[in-house]
């Protein structure tokens, strides 16, 4: 019974993991690109919850780890936004397909 | 065996002080930039390029120390950090020598820009020394984050946001993909630090888990070194960044994410674990596609770009080679890569400052003017190349000598095909200064501070190769204590 959860909560995150990289690789838009990049952070944090709560881990890790992630997320999404702001001022669009100044 | 037992605090303390000093630095300047009046803040860069020169002199007697881990195993200091965060700083300080002179970033907001290069300098450090994958993941974030900021620090400029902007999306993509693969390791060894893992897996061995856990890392990895399927970032963010951060990201940021991969593989992969061939593949990829597609550009940023994912794909074929010969050729070849890349973007620099273009068409005829300056540069493009008397002959010579010494002749094959390509783009450059109709007539009188950096980079890069009994044996050293005290 325990077995079956635990296997579960690892395919939800795996499953999660993809929708995130389907994301990545499919929108245009590059805010949609950064929730589905948070998407796929989220799930390296029910991993690590799930492995610290069925498996034994040294020092809590898996609690740690993950409130260090949520807090790294927040600051990469601050900066992101800070960056997607000052090309939208220039070029009028966050659509990746309109940054093709640089190719090749 | 050699194992040393963790160091109590105030030891720690004292093993970081580099690290240490760098950080005060860093808070000097910001509280420097409020108090100093405007016209005068370019003497903010000159204080942090002298900071990182003590902070340098204070790392040297680094790579002599025993190995120990500090702060409950999250950091370790050993010779072959040492020796990273020299190479660390040595190119931080070149870096702000060049930013002096880098007419874009002249009255741009220079104390934040400096801030900001000294944080990122103290954060590849901290990368070179992690031993735990919080402090590998947070140390990673922290060079990233203020990397983006730099890469896209020319405001008014839409190359430079638009590269920020590609470079901010495969980085974060990179690192939460690299966290992913990070807790797998930490629900497969039930512990994040290096010391811990290591117990587990003398233990219980390694499971499938485990390396399905560390591939997705090296995808993670892969994006922050531009190995091959994982590089599309780098032309973009190399061409779009101020020069002196495309020199100090070609160069700084590669060596720390060259150390995290070299420490994290060799104290976390066991030799039985046959994923070496997966790595040979990728640096045969890295080598070929880098060199193929630097044969067609014009833009010298673009150009140096192609041809450092290239030079990527060579430290990996020395890595591959795993043993201590192997890990010391990744050692010089970074250090060989590390001067002949810092004198060639000086010379980019020093022309960008006359014609304001970075294309290899305006360096035609340079020689007829310029003709002392045009052969040192020329000398930094033999360097690249890999051709006698340069330290980067020294360095192909030495990886693919390991390539070859661990069985992989199939890859020394590679490499060498791929060098007699790179010539050729090399030789283009070589050819519009020496023999193409010249555009500009004018002596190009580079600053003082980029001449010193041309100076000091030809003096090592010819030095390396006359003179390499010593560095052979500093690095031969640094390799054989990394190896005891990591391997498995």
């Amino acid at each position: 019974m325990n077995d079956l959860f635990f296997y579960t909560i690892i395919i939800v995150s795996l499953v999660l993991f993809l929708i995130g990289v389907y994301g990545v690789l499919t929108r245009r838009n590059a805010i949609g690109i950064l929730m589905s990049i948070e998407i796929m952070f989220n799930s390296a944090n029910i991993n690590l919850v799930a492995f610290n709560k069925f498996l034994a881990l040294e020092q809590n890790i898996g609690i740690v780890f993950p409130i260090f992630i949520i807090t790294l997320a927040a600051a990469e999404t601050a900066v992101g936004l800070a960056l997607i702001l000052s090309i939208y001022r220039k070029i009028k669009s966050v659509y990746v397909e309109k940054m093709d100044l640089l190719k090749w | 065996m050699f194992r040393t037992l963790p160091l109590n605090i105030s030891q720690g303390l004292a093993a970081l002080t580099p690290e240490l000093l760098v950080l005060g630095l860093a808070f000097l300047i910001i509280a420097a930039d409020l108090l100093m009046p405007p016209r005068r803040k370019k003497r903010l860069l000159d204080l942090a390029a002298f900071g990182l020169l003590v902070c340098f002199i204070f790392t040297l007697p680094g790579i002599f120390q025993p190995a120990g881990y500090i702060f409950n195993n999250m950091l370790v200091v050993d010779p072959f950090s040492g020796f990273f965060k020299l190479i660390i700083l040595a190119s931080a300080v070149f870096m702000l020598l060049m930013s002096r002179d880098y007419k874009p970033l002249e009255n741009n907001k220079t104390g934040e820009y400096t801030a900001l290069v000294v944080l990122v300098t103290l954060g590849m450090m901290l990368m070179a020394g992690a031993s735990d994958l919080l402090m590998l993941f947070l140390s990673i974030e922290f060079v990233s984050l203020i990397f983006f900021v730099l890469v896209g620090f020319l405001r008014h400029d839409v190359k430079s946001s638009e590269g920020a902007v590609k470079y901010f999306l495969l980085g974060a993509f990179s690192s939460a993909v690299f966290v992913y693969g990070a807790s797998f390791l930490v629900g497969a060894a039930g512990a994040s630090n290096f010391a811990s893992i290591q117990r587990h897996l003398n233990e219980y061995g390694v499971s499938p888990l485990f390396i399905v856990g560390l591939l997705i890392m090296l995808v993670g990895f892969g994006f922050k070194i531009a190995l091959v399927p994982f590089h599309m970032w780098a032309p973009d963010a190399y061409e779009g960044a101020p020069t002196p951060v495309t020199a100090f990201l070609s160069v700084a940021s590669k060596a720390a994410g060259v150390a995290v991969l070299v420490r994290t593989f060799i104290s976390l992969l066991p030799e039985n674990a046959n994923v070496n061939l997966i790595l040979a593949i990728l640096a045969a990829l890295t080598m070929t596609v880098g060199n193929l597609v630097a044969l067609t550009q014009n833009n010298v940023k673009r150009l140096l770009a192609y041809s450092g994912i290239a030079h990527v794909g060579y430290i990996m074929t020395g890595f591959i080679a795993y043993g201590v010969f192997g890990i010391q050729s990744v050692l010089i070849y970074t250090l060989a890569y590390l001067f002949t890349n810092m004198g060639a973007f000086a010379f980019a620099i020093a022309i960008y400052n006359k014609t304001g273009s970075d294309d290899i068409r305006d360096y035609a005829g340079l020689s007829l003017v310029n003709p002392l300056l045009s052969f040192v540069f020329f000398i930094f493009l033999i360097s690249l190349a890999g051709i006698p008397p340069t330290a980067g002959f020294l360095g192909k010579l030495l990886v693919l000598g390991a390539a070859l010494d661990s069985g992989y002749a199939w890859l020394a094959v590679i490499g060498v095909l791929n060098s007699v390509v790179a010539l050729y783009f090399y030789a283009r450059i070589a050819y519009y200064m020496y023999f193409a109709e010249p555009r500009l007539r004018e002596e190009l009188k580079p600053s003082g501070a980029l001449k010193l950096i041309m100076a000091v980079s030809l003096f090592f890069v010819l030095f390396i190769c006359l003179f390499p009994e010593k560095i052979i044996n500093i690095t031969g050293q640094v390799a054989g204590i990394l190896r005891a005290f990591n391997g498995l």
